[in-house]
C-alpha cells in the first residue's frame, strides 16, 4: 500500500538517493538490483513501482560506494545471490564450518570428488550435511537428496521436500505451493531461497 | 560437450545430427540438431532446427532457424527469420529480417531494421528502431532511438535517454506530403505505443503512452500522452495532446 513505512516508491527513491532512471535501470539489468524487488502497485497516478526500503537503500548505498572501485560486472557477481567466481577448497570449507565433513563425504561420492568447490556445491553440501548431523537422513536418503537438487533447474529456487514413506525415502523439488502424500512422513522441508541468503552470510563470516 | 579437436562442418544435403561442438558451422541444405550445439560461427543459408541450446561466437542468418533451447549468438544478424523458443543472449544485434523470441532477450547493442517480436523483457545497452517492433515486457535501455517505420509497441520503457523521432523519409520531408502521410498514411500505425515511458531524457513524437515520468521531457508532434510526471523542464510541440502534466 502507498505510504507503507517499509515501502519506498520508485520516485522517493530517485529524490532521496539523487540516482537518475538510467542508473536504476542499468542497475537492475546488470543484476546488481534483483528483479523481485520491483513491486507493481496500482497507486492513484496509475501503475507504481515500490522496493522493499531498507533493502534497496542499503543496495544503492553500497552500489554507490563500490562502483568507482570495480566494474559494473564484478560488482554483479559481488552482489549476486549466487556469486559464480567463488570457489572454496573442500579443506577449507570443513574449516570454516561451512560444509561438515559427513556433507563432504557425501558430495564427493555422490556427484564426484571436485575441489576446489563452486557456490553451488557448497550450497547442497551444507544442506545435507546439516540434514545428516541432525540424523534426519541417512546416507542413502542424503545422496537421493543431493542428485535431485544437482538436477533442479532453478538453482536457488523453491523448495525441496525430502519424504519416507513405508520406510522408502524419497524426494521433490517444487517452485510453488506443494502438497505431498499426506501420509509420508515428512523428514525435511528445505526453503532454498532462504538457504542460500544463509550460504552467502556464512561465507561473508557475517551470522554463522 | 566434447573435448576433442572441433572441426568445421558444411550442410549441403539434409542432415540430423545429435548436436555437440564444432568450429565454423554452416548450412546451405536443412539440418536438424538433436541436442545442445557450440560452435564459434553459425551460418544458416538453409534451414536449421535446434532441439536445445546454440552457443555462437558469431551467427548469421539468413535462411531460417528454429532453437528450442538458450540462445547465446554472440554477434547476431538476421537476415531471413530467426525464432527463440527460449531466452537470446546476443552482443550486437542487426535485424533486417524476422526476429522471434519466447523468452526474455539481453543485449548490448542491438538495430532493428526489420521485424522483432518478443514475449519477455529486453534488455540492451543501446538500442535503435528503423523497423516494428512488438515487445510484451519492459524494454529497458541505456540510449533507445526509434525512428517508427511500422507500429512499435513494448509494454514498458525504461532508461536513461529515450528518443522517438518521425521517419525524415520522402513522406515526410515537405509539409504537404507530411500532410498527406498524416491523414492517408497515418493509420498504418508508424508509431510507438507504450504503457509507461520512464527516462531521464525523453524526446518523444508518434508516440501514444498513458504515463511519460522522466527529468526532461519533450513531447513532439504526433504524440497522445496521458499523463506527464516530469522533475525539470517540459516542452509540448506542434500537434500533441497531453492530458495533464505536472511537476513532482
Amino acid at each position: 500500500m502507498p505510504g507503507d513505512l517499509n515501502e519506498i516508491s520508485k520516485k522517493e527513491l530517485l529524490e532521496f538517493t539523487g540516482i537518475s532512471y538510467g542508473q536504476l535501470y542499468r542497475w537492475k539489468r546488470k543484476g546488481l538490483i534483483p528483479e523481485a524487488w520491483f513491486v507493481k502497485r496500482a497507486a492513484f497516478t496509475g501503475q507504481e513501482t515500490f522496493f522493499p526500503r531498507t533493502e534497496i537503500l542499503d543496495r544503492v548505498e553500497r552500489i554507490q560506494g563500490l562502483k568507482e572501485e570495480i566494474n559494473l560486472d564484478q560488482l554483479a557477481d559481488l552482489l549476486s545471490p549466487r556469486p559464480s567466481s567463488l570457489r572454496l577448497s573442500a579443506a577449507e570449507a570443513r574449516i570454516q564450518n561451512i560444509v561438515s565433513g559427513p556433507g563432504l563425504e557425501l558430495l564427493a561420492r555422490t556427484l564426484g570428488p571436485e575441489d576446489p568447490l563452486g557456490f553451488d556445491q557448497l550450497l547442497l553440501g551444507r544442506i545435507v550435511g546439516g540434514l545428516l548431523d541432525a540424523g534426519d537422513l541417512g546416507r542413502e536418503e542424503g545422496a537421493l537428496l543431493l542428485r535431485a537438487l544437482a538436477a533442479w533447474a532453478h538453482p536457488g529456487q523453491g523448495q525441496a521436500w525430502m519424504l519416507r514413506k513405508h520406510g522408502v525415502g524419497f524426494c521433490f523439488l517444487a517452485l510453488g505451493e506443494a502438497s505431498p502424500d499426506p501420509e509420508a512422513k515428512v523428514l525435511a522441508r528445505i526453503d532454498l531461497p532462504s538457504r542460500t541468503a544463509e550460504l552467502k552470510w556464512a561465507l561473508e563470516g557475517g551470522k554463522p | 560437450m566434447s573435448t576433442t579437436t572441433e572441426s568445421d562442418l558444411k550442410v549441403v544435403g539434409e542432415t540430423t545430427l545429435p548436436g555437440g561442438s564444432y568450429r565454423d558451422l554452416s548450412v546451405m541444405g536443412r539440418l536438424r540438431l538433436e541436442g545442445d550445439v557450440a560452435c564459434r560461427s553459425f551460418s544458416c543459408m538453409g534451414e536449421a532446427r535446434v532441439a536445445g541450446g546454440l552457443t555462437s561466437q558469431r551467427t548469421s542468418i539468413v535462411g531460417e532457424t528454429e532453437a528450442a533451447g538458450p540462445v547465446d549468438a554472440g554477434d547476431l544478424t538476421v537476415v531471413g527469420q530467426m525464432k527463440c523458443l527460449s531466452t537470446l543472449r546476443v552482443r550486437a544485434l542487426s535485424c533486417t529480417g524476422k526476429l522471434q523470441v519466447q523468452g526474455r532477450v539481453d543485449a548490448l547493442s542491438v538495430k532493428i531494421m526489420g521485424e522483432m517480436n518478443v514475449r519477455g523483457d529486453f534488455n540492451a545497452d543501446e538500442f535503435r528502431s528503423v523497423g516494428a517492433f512488438h515487445i510484451d515486457g519492459l524494454l529497458s535501455v541505456d540510449h533507445l532511438r526509434v525512428e517508427p517505420y511500422g507500429p512499435s509497441q513494448a509494454q514498458e520503457i525504461g532508461g536513461g535517454r529515450i528518443e522517438v523521432r518521425r521517419r525524415a523519409g520522402f513522406l515526410g520531408s515537405l509539409p504537404v506530403l507530411g500532410w498527406i502521410r498524416e491523414h492517408f498514411f497515418g493509420s498504418l500505425g508508424a508509431k510507438l505505443e507504450a504503457q509507461v515511458i520512464e527516462g531521464d531524457d525523453v524526446h518523444l513524437e508518434d508516440t501514444e503512452a498513458r504515463i511519460v515520468r522522466g527529468a526532461r521531457i519533450t513531447i513532439g508532434c504526433g504524440c497522445r500522452i496521458g499523463t506527464v510526471e516530469y522533475r525539470e523542464t517540459f516542452h509540448a510541440e506542434g500537434d500533441a495532446v497531453v492530458g495533464e502534466a505536472r511537476q513532482t
